[in-house]
């Protein structure tokens, strides 16, 4: 009879501690009332997401900036940094979405395919109906194409990237090689560079920056096809299998990659081995995005700051390719949760970041803003300067192909760009998935 | 009884292969010191096989002990992982006590309940989880909605380790116990328990690992900065385009080193009951 | 005795809290994978039933799938027959007793305690053909210029994650094994020592039978433990799936969050659960037969 009560007791005694635990409930997102200071504003709190792990990360200095800026200017406000790398804030996204995401307010996310599974649930905040005329009219013709979904703008762009053969002019001097402009300058220059025991271009397709891989593909496409007819392409999701530029992008690349142009093993080696091999001068040149333009200058292993110089991509004669056409375009930005409780202070601080990151990545020659506001170009390293004319110059764009398809789509473009670098390559089987996912 | 023998032949080959054995198992310990102690090019250009740094990076730790956040995430790792390994051990205990030795018929089919939960992969029941948690408002509560996760990924594990030890226990110990008069909790608390200390130990480091070294659950379920563990902080130092992976490798020396000593001292546990358990079988 | 062990009250007691946690936390999100498999899902809003469409595209439309199910069979199977293997001879040799079995006995387990992101990190030195310890090797062994791609030559990549996956887990079921070896009676030994048999021919028929239902954990284990394998291989060589070094863990991620294509992810999911219990219930039939011989005699 003891043994029986004692029983009774202990799993009430269960069901009690884990109610109670269960019972307390989480404060609200959205009012958080310790400040102190909410006489006439009401407090409000914020959660904002975004990817820029590394403190040293621009992208990271001028974030924190504006919400130390923003909270200052508004003491009711109280804005909490969450971040993630890549793949897991990926990961976590997808995982919050399937629910309210109670937790995210703001989020730094990729326009086109991706942000448009979220605008198709519903769950985008049409950042539009927040925000006052002239702002939206600041915005350059064209950033926000990736960013309006039925004709309304619901992510705000921050600047565009443009993808870039860095060259480092000392190892072509010394090998008296010529800066190419031409696909078989080029090809010649990445079998001379070979020969001589040098990486001809540092890629790091492999591990899961596979991305890179794409890079190449899109660059070869780039020039043979032409971009309008490319993103026409993909804005239609047609019209792929009828076009043999697609198919010759392949064959260069394969005919590429058997010279060595990426180094013996690009399948091994990750973006950050690819940026030290080219720091560190044992390799010639870097296909990459603008981005890079800072790092030639301030990572601490580059020894190689001065002696390089940004060129477009090559051209491929007869390719539909002008040399206005370039690579990349306005992809990241700023996204607001429908389900915030507090649209307009969050709208308004998605305004904020978007200017101030633009700005400030179009003034250190990392990109091109996306806003009509006035830039201050004096700061601009000799390599930012280049790069910057060489923008100047650029009309057409399309962006990396996988930041612009939606998830799985992506994951194939990637996994088929690889396979292009492997030991078995195979452009029938290349051309073949891709005609499957397009018509 | 032993005969003290001179080491033979045979021995002397044994335990030279265990001492290299024991080299083989030490070197990722050594390597990624080594590794946390190089700068970028170092490790990425040179195919040194020795792995001896070019240049010693100590300012590395410096770095990483020096963020006001390691500290915080180490504690809340303790944390999460002390009260998982102390909440597992006790529930589990129980259960498997119940299974292995209480007679119901349902026994069978609740231990293959349980271990059915070893062959879960995290990601596949991820989502869902996700969506229990939300639904449940546990996700929010400070440090219990991780727990639980934990709590409840670490039970299959425990459950199967300590049910085949309850059960390799003979009967007799029990009806002793009875006979003397114990109840059913007396008899569990103060007979069995210290009984299955090994076992518990065992089972316990199982859990350690799992509850530590845990990167997917922390991100998907903490939210709040100052509720994550360790690992995850190590990854504050993983750029978007570029990472410093001596720091990283600093990060994570500074997040394994606790898990090993733990290790070593729930070993020392281990070997301590067992010899116990050796003289009074 | 038997009313105090029968009691239902005390077992329930005993059994619930562990129980619940567990169902609460497991066992019902598990059901609602399998519920998601049935369905067309992105995880955001889009909801079509689909019924068993997930499952047929798994077996007849994915051979990135069938590649993975592959490498996962090279995982089980190694582990079975050469990584438990190893484990015992150690652990046995170490429970016998020799000079510094403490200190062997905790250094061995060392690599499991490690997280496997590190380990896979670790044997990407290894085997890098740029700048791999073993590649090195060979170039200072009088092969210069020897660049093999260990890692992304299909023929071998996945076999180095494999060996990789293998070698951590040894010290694991060495220590499963050794309590089990230390736990059997001395008088076992004993008795066999006056029957005549000593070394390998006690360890073979003493030993070994006694230890049946530890071993059968092990295998159980390490046979489940290979179909959840994930951090090893994408800290190793990524999760992309050039080399052909997918598993089905990876896939799984991929197709789940990555991909957004919750309902089958969902049934790849599922699926995998279903054969790890496939596969544990065959390991218990084999060792039924076993444990039945060994409480025989």
């Amino acid at each position: 009879m003891r043994n029986k009560l004692l029983a009774i007791l202990l799993v009430v005694m269960m069901v009690f501690m884990f109610s109670a635990c269960t019972s307390s409930t989480p404060p609200p997102a959205g009012d958080n009332g310790d400040d102190g200071n909410g006489v006439e504003a009401e407090q409000v709190s914020i959660n904002l997401w975004h990817i820029y792990v590394d403190e040293t990360d621009e992208n990271r200095v001028t974030t924190e900036k504006v919400i130390a800026e923003y909270m200052d200017a508004h003491p009711n406000v109280k804005i909490e940094q969450h971040i993630l790398q890549d793949a897991d804030y990926k990961t976590k996204m997808l995982t919050e979405f399937s629910g309210s995401a109670s937790n995210i307010d703001i989020f730094s996310y990729w326009g086109a395919g991706r942000a448009g599974d979220i605008v198709n649930a519903g769950k985008m905040l049409c950042i539009e109906d927040y925000l006052s005329p002239d702002k939206v009219a600041a915005i350059k013709h064209g950033a926000d194409n990736n960013f309006r979904y039925g004709g309304k703008l619901y992510g705000l762009p921050m600047a565009s990237w443009m993808m870039v053969l860095y060259c480092n002019v000392e190892l072509f001097e010394d090998n008296n090689i010529a800066l190419p402009e031409t696909y078989d300058e080029w090809l010649d220059a990445c079998k001379k560079f070979d020969a001589a025991g040098i990486i001809p271009v540092a890629l790091g397709g492999g591990v899961d920056d596979g991305w890179q891989a794409a890079f190449v593909y899109e660059a070869l496409v780039n020039r043979i096809v032409g971009a309008l007819n490319e993103a026409k392409v993909l804005d239609d999701m047609a019209g792929f299998a009828g076009n043999d530029g697609f198919v010759e992008a392949a064959e260069k690349m394969v005919e590429m990659n058997a010279a060595n142009a990426f180094g013996k093993s690009p399948l091994e080696i990750d973006e950050v081995t690819s940026n030290v091999q080219f720091f560190s001068g044992v390799a010639a040149m870097r296909l990459t995005g603008s981005w890079f333009t800072t790092n030639v200058y301030t990572d601490e292993d580059s020894v190689v700051a001065g002696k390089v110089t940004a060129l477009p991509i090559p051209i491929v004669p007869g390719g539909n390719g002008k040399d206005t056409d370039y690579v990349g375009g306005f992809i990241d930005g700023w996204f607001v949760n429908a389900a915030t409780q507090h649209p307009e202070v969050v709208a308004d601080l998605a305004w904020e970041l978007s200017v101030a990151m633009g700005t400030h990545q179009h003034e250190i020659g990392e990109g091109f803003t996306a806003f009509n506001y006035p830039t201050d170009e004096s700061g601009l390293t000799p390599l930012g300067k280049e790069v910057s004319a060489l923008a100047n110059r650029m009309v057409d764009g399309m962006v990396a192909w996988d930041t612009f398809l939606p998830g799985d789509l992506a994951d194939i473009h990637i996994d088929a760009c690889q396979a292009l670098l492997a030991a078995r390559a195979n452009v029938g089987a290349f051309i073949e998935e891709y005609t499957k996912i397009f018509d | 009884m032993k005969i003290k023998q001179k080491p033979t032949h045979k021995t002397i080959i044994a335990i030279t292969g265990l001492v290299l054995f024991a080299m083989v198992q030490l070197y990722p310990l050594y390597w990624l010191v080594m590794f946390s102690l190089k700068s970028n090019a170092d490790i990425l250009m040179s195919d040194n096989i020795l792995g001896w740094p070019a240049v010693f990076q100590w300012q590395n730790y410096a770095t990483v002990l020096s963020r006001s956040t390691i500290p915080r995430y180490l504690l809340n790792s303790a944390i999460y992982t002390g009260a998982t390994v102390f909440i597992v051990g006790i529930l589990t205990a129980m259960a498997s006590y119940a299974v292995a030795r209480m007679k119901w018929k349902i026994s069978g089919i609740v231990l293959m309940v349980f271990v059915v939960g070893i062959m879960i992969p995290p990601h596949a029941a991820l989502l869902p989880l996700f969506q229990v948690l939300e639904a449940t408002h546990l996700r929010n509560v400070p440090y219990v909605g991780l727990t639980v996760v934990y709590v409840a990924f670490a039970i299959p594990m425990s459950m199967m380790i300590l049910t085949s030890f309850f059960k390799a226990i003979p009967r007799e110990l029990e009806e002793a116990a009875l006979i003397d008069g114990c109840g059913i909790f007396g008899l569990f608390w103060r007979i069995m328990m210290p009984l299955i200390m090994p076992a518990l130990a065992t089972a316990s480091i199982f859990t350690v690992m799992g509850a530590w070294n845990d990167l997917l659950m922390v991100q998907t379920f903490v939210d709040v900065n100052s509720y994550k563990t360790i690992t995850v902080g190590v990854l504050d130092f993983v750029g978007v385009h570029s990472r410093k992976l001596g720091l990283i490798g600093a990060g994570l020396v500074t997040a394994t080193v606790p898990v090993i000593l733990i290790y070593m001292l729930f070993s020392e546990k281990i070997q301590q009951s067992l010899l116990e358990g050796a003289i009074k079988g | 005795m038997d009313r105090l062990l029968s009691n239902k009250w005390t077992i329930a007691a005993f059994v619930a809290p562990a129980l619940l946690i567990f169902l609460g936390v497991v066992i019902v999100p598990l059901f609602i994978t399998g519920y998601y498999s049935l369905f067309d899902y992105n995880g955001l809003s889009k909801m079509e039933f689909a019924g068993v469409e997930n499952y047929k595209r798994l077996f007849t439309n994915d051979p990135l799938f069938l590649q993975s199910l592959k490498n996962m069979s090279i995982l089980i199977f190694g582990s079975v027959f050469v990584q438990i293997p190893i484990a015992f001879l150690i652990a046995n040799k170490l429970a016998k007793g020799v000079p510094g079995e403490k200190a062997f006995r905790t250094i061995y387990f060392i690599p499991v305690v490690i997280a496997a992101t590190i380990i896979g990190k670790l044997f990407y030195y290894i085997f890098s053909a740029d700048v791999g310890m073993v590649n090195a090797l060979v170039r200072a062994l009088g092969v210069p210029d020897f660049h093999f791609n260990w890692l992304t030559n299909p023929g071998t990549a996945f076999l180095c994650v494999a060996f990789a996956a293998i070698w951590q887990y040894i010290g694991y079921h060495m220590l499963i094994l050794y309590a089990g070896i230390k736990s059997i009676s001395t008088d076992y030994f004993e008795a066999a020592m006056i029957d005549g048999a000593t070394g390998a021919k006690a360890t073979w028929h003493v030993t070994v039978p006694l230890l049946a239902p530890v071993i059968k954990v092990c295998v159980v284990l390490a046979a489940v433990g290979s179909v959840k394998t994930y951090d090893i291989v994408v800290s190793m060589v990524g999760s992309g799936t050039h080399s052909g070094t997918q598993v089905p863990a990876i896939l799984l991620w991929r197709n789940l969050f990555k991909g957004r294509l919750v309902g089958y992810g969902s049934a790849q999911a599922f699926f995998l659960v279903s054969v790890c219990l496939i596969m544990s219930y065959l390991i218990n039939r084999m060792f039924k037969k076993s444990e039945e011989n060994a409480s025989m005699s």
